[in-house]
């Protein structure tokens, strides 16, 4: 046991006298791998995509959409938009002619005249 | 930092750019030892430096963000994953080669032309060094890969069991008993000329 643990120290000893002396050469050759390593770290790490932005960007967006609808709907006098909207869709779902929208007037006018006789 | 508000220090905290020097730091210890554990593994002074140059690469891309103190243990274990890559390529080469009429062990470099250059004022002293590390280099060069970790890791890292068998992805008595078979090995070989 004594030996081995002997034998191993000497492993030891020597294994790190060859990494003290290693050749210059060598040497070299793994600085500059270790700066391209870095280097390519800090590019890696530039080009990630900042996930706080997701939340920011969206809310922006929905923002934006809200803030354009708003100024539509408060721009036409007395909610206009939508009641312009609902009398579009009785003028196309009803069975009459577009004359007779036309004549509606007319057709009130007369209505008023016949109860007043 | 606490102006930016929570979003952006949660962002910053899980990539810390401030981390980098650290790691060049961390990097500049280790590589030296990484890159002879290498090149004894494959007694080629080119691909060990190709298998740091991945390790170091891996270890900064996917793990910069996390703690100083795991970067030891996730380096050991990267470094040796790419190691054990280097073997399985190398199996499948030496296939090609048997199938081509080439020996397999004629394109590797000798372990002796990879000797450290010594740098100590004792000639002798020198010598003596090249000669044990040589012999020591061309010993653990034959082991087994699986022997040649154990052992690099137990002895020279001074990794315990459990720490050896995470870094080799394998069960602790696997550990015991490469390392066993490791020491045995090199003692038969090199008792006798130390």
């Amino acid at each position: 046991m004594e030996t081995e643990e002997k034998f191993l120290n000497r492993a030891k000893a020597v294994l790190d006298e060859a990494e003290k002396n290693l050749d210059a050469s060598a040497v070299v050759r793994l600085r500059a791998a270790r700066r391209k390593a870095i280097e390519e770290g800090s590019r890696s790490l530039a080009k990630l995509k900042p996930r706080w932005l997701l939340p920011v960007g969206g809310m922006a967006a929905a923002g934006i959409v809200l803030t354009v609808a708003g100024l539509l709907w408060f721009s036409a006098p007395n909610g206009q938009l939508l009641q312009a909207g609902v009398g579009d869709i009785e003028l196309l779902a009803g069975k009459e002619t577009p004359d007779f929208f036309v004549e509606l007037e007319f057709y009130e006018w007369l209505e008023h005249q016949a109860n007043a006789g | 930092m606490r102006l930016l508000g929570p979003a952006v220090n949660k962002y910053l905290e899980e990539f810390p750019l401030e981390s980098l020097p650290a790691l060049d730091r961390f990097l500049g210890l280790v590589e030296r030892r990484a890159f002879l554990m290498a090149r004894l593994a494959t007694g080629n002074a080119d691909d060990a430096h190709d298998i740091v140059q991945e390790a170091m690469l891996t270890l900064v891309r996917s793990y910069a963000n996390r703690g100083e103190q795991e970067w030891g243990p996730l380096f050991h274990t990267i470094l040796q994953s790419r190691i054990t890559d280097w073997h399985r390529r190398e199996k499948v080469r030496n296939r090609f080669r048997v199938w081509f009429g080439k020996h397999a062990d004629e394109d590797e470099d000798d372990p002796l032309q990879n000797i450290a250059d010594g740098r100590s004022p004792n000639p002798l002293g020198q010598l003596q060094d090249k000669q044990a590390m040589a012999a020591l280099e061309s010993a653990i060069h034959k082991l087994p890969a699986r022997q040649q970790q154990a052992f690099l890791l137990r002895v020279w890292e001074g990794l315990d069991v459990a720490q050896t068998a995470s870094a080799m992805k394998c069960s602790e008595g696997s550990v015991k008993t490469h390392y066993s078979r490791a020491v045995h090995a090199l003692r038969e070989k090199l008792e006798e000329h130390w």
